[in-house]
């Protein structure tokens, strides 16, 4: 690492640290950090991957507000469906979800996170982050909503790519040539395949 | 009949080399096929070096993934390129490029380059099955449509073609095969033809000596083997679309090299054996073991640790490795140093061997 470099992540975590000593405990930054930083314990942790998976979902469950990811991701799609196809629909995608984005988490061995500037307007706020390896660093920036149970995060994203519109892009593209109940099949097939291969 | 039958089997025991060598060379031969094809070693693991332009976390899950069935060697772009193209020591080298991790996250699907020798067979079959087996785990981290987040760019380092058929892994090795016990029974049992006929006295007080007489048989042996290659490899040019490479002089030069250490064995065999029984146990010997670790019927990789480390004292090798790089890598002139070098060291050697035992063996009588 250069000593510029060296110097610009001390200052980001110096940076870090006061936000942390001056966020409110309910804060947005202080929600995502609190569950990035349980993530980051389990996976730098002991356990199989199996474990670390199961760990980081409960973790993550209370963090994501997946019902509200999966309406923005579904968009148009779930007007006019069932009460029992539009809860199929969710269960289906926070199992997903949830599990993408672990997945993703474990790719990094052993992830640092930086945290940036919160940005709060009424009830919405953004939460950047970034998650630094040993070459490169990944910027991951948080969406969050105020709900009745705290701040929780309704998209994810990913270098400036939306996780949210990402999978909307791909249900428009399944549903253009298949129907709906045929999506739900697709997706019980990725959470029962995903299941299955731990 | 029992007369006969008497007489053949005293006449088979009398000679004992040659009774030695009936019952050895099944021996050997099955013996070296059931440790190539069948042996419990499992050789060197497959190399496949890897260039990390990335130095993320997707490359390395995937170098980890690879790690599991092959050694997995990270290199820098020239040196992938150098283990691939010029040393042949790996099939193939995977190249992550830069930004593979960040479009990877990001849901982006990314082109990884596979550099390849297609002229490694089996061993690029082997890599682009890990390579499938590592595009399943990649998929099962991926979204739920988006499988197709890795596709492959394959560019062939050493030619022009991306593939080679299977006539072109095949036919050079068994053509040389051919070649081999044409031209090694051929010129083994000349020499004790000459014997046999009652010639070679006569032939040995003719003017010019036992070397001059050696040499022309020599001579004569090593045009008609020419001839039978040449023939050989034009029938498979024709019949089978065998590219024999893009320079025909280098594969007249290997040609020309292949056959001289081939009579030379041919020599070597006659010189070895005392009796004209003796030359077909011999003569198979040579011919299957030549064959067998020269790589004529299978690929070296294939072959345990220990066949591969003795392999290069066998001339068929260096042919092998000259034929390859004509037919299958289109390389020309500047690849036949090498094996037309060591093939004239090899049949230089055998040769002296041959007229050697030879000279003692019969100028006395």
């Amino acid at each position: 690492m250069t000593r510029a470099a060296r110097l610009g992540a001390v200052l980001l975590l110096v940076a870090a640290g006061r936000a942390t000593a001056t966020d409110a405990p309910d804060s947005p930054r202080a929600v995502t950090r609190r569950a990035l930083e349980q993530s980051n314990t389990i996976v730098r942790g002991s356990g199989d991957r199996q474990q670390k998976l199961l760990a980081l979902r409960d973790v993550l469950r209370d963090f994501l507000d997946t019902e509200a990811l999966a309406r923005l991701a579904a968009g148009k799609h779930l007007d006019g469906r069932t009460p029992e196809e539009t809860a199929e629909f969710l269960r289906l995608f926070r199992e997903l979800f949830i599990r993408t984005y672990v997945q993703r988490l474990l790719l990094f061995d052993a992830p640092d996170f930086t945290y940036g500037e919160e940005r709060v307007t009424g009830d919405t706020a953004t939460v950047g982050t970034e998650i630094v390896t040993p070459r490169d660093r990944f910027a991951v920036d948080y969406t969050l909503h105020h709900t009745e149970s705290g701040w929780r995060a309704t998209d994810i994203m990913v270098e400036q790519v939306s996780l949210a519109q990402n999978f909307r892009a791909q249900f428009d593209t399944a549903l253009a040539k298949s129907s709906f109940q045929d999506l739900l099949e697709l997706l019980r097939k990725k959470v029962d395949g995903a299941a299955a291969a731990g | 009949m029992l007369a006969v039958f008497r007489k053949d089997l005293r006449i088979f025991v009398r000679d004992r080399w040659a009774m030695l060598f009936a019952i050895l060379v099944p021996v050997l031969v099955v013996t070296i096929i059931a440790e190539a094809l069948f042996h419990s070693d499992s050789g060197p693991r497959l190399l496949v070096p890897v260039v990390n332009e990335d130095g993320g976390p997707v490359a390395s899950t995937f170098m980890k993934l690879l790690g599991e069935h092959a050694e997995v060697r990270e290199v820098s772009r020239a040196e992938a390129v150098h283990l691939v193209r010029d040393v042949n020591r790996a099939a193939a080298a995977i190249a992550f490029p830069p930004q593979l991790s960040k479009q990877y996250l990001q849901g982006r699907s990314t082109e990884i380059e596979l550099l390849t020798d297609p002229a490694a067979g089996s061993d690029l079959e082997a890599i682009k099955v890990l390579l499938l087996l590592m595009d399943k785990d990649a998929a099962a981290l991926a979204d739920p449509f988006s499988e197709d987040k890795i596709t492959l760019k394959e560019k062939n380092l050493t030619g022009n073609r991306l593939s080679v058929t299977a006539f072109e892994q095949n036919v050079p090795g068994f053509s040389l095969m051919f070649v081999l016990m044409a031209v090694i029974f051929g010129t083994a049992m000349s020499m004790h033809d000459e014997r046999d006929w009652g010639t070679l006295p006569r032939l040995l007080v003719a003017p010019g000596g036992f070397t001059r007489l050696l040499l022309g048989k020599f001579g004569a042996r090593f045009v008609v083997g020419l001839v039978q290659i040449v023939c050989l490899f034009l029938w498979g040019h024709w019949m089978f679309r065998v590219s024999l490479g893009s320079s025909p002089w280098a594969f007249l030069v290997l040609a020309l090299a292949v056959v001289f250490a081939t009579v030379a064995v041919g020599m070597l065999v006659a010189g070895l054996a005392r009796t004209r029984e003796q030359t077909l146990p011999l003569g198979l010997t040579f011919v299957m073991t030549f064959s067998a670790l020269g790589g004529l019927w299978w690929p070296q990789s294939i072959q345990p640790a220990w066949m591969s480390r003795i392999s290069p004292a066998f001339f068929t090798t260096w042919a092998m490795q000259g034929l390859n790089d004509l037919v299958l890598r289109d390389r020309g002139m500047e690849a036949m140093a090498v094996p037309v070098g060591v093939l004239l060291a090899h049949g230089a050697t055998a040769l002296a061997l041959g007229f050697i035992l030879f000279r003692r063996r019969f100028s006395a009588r």
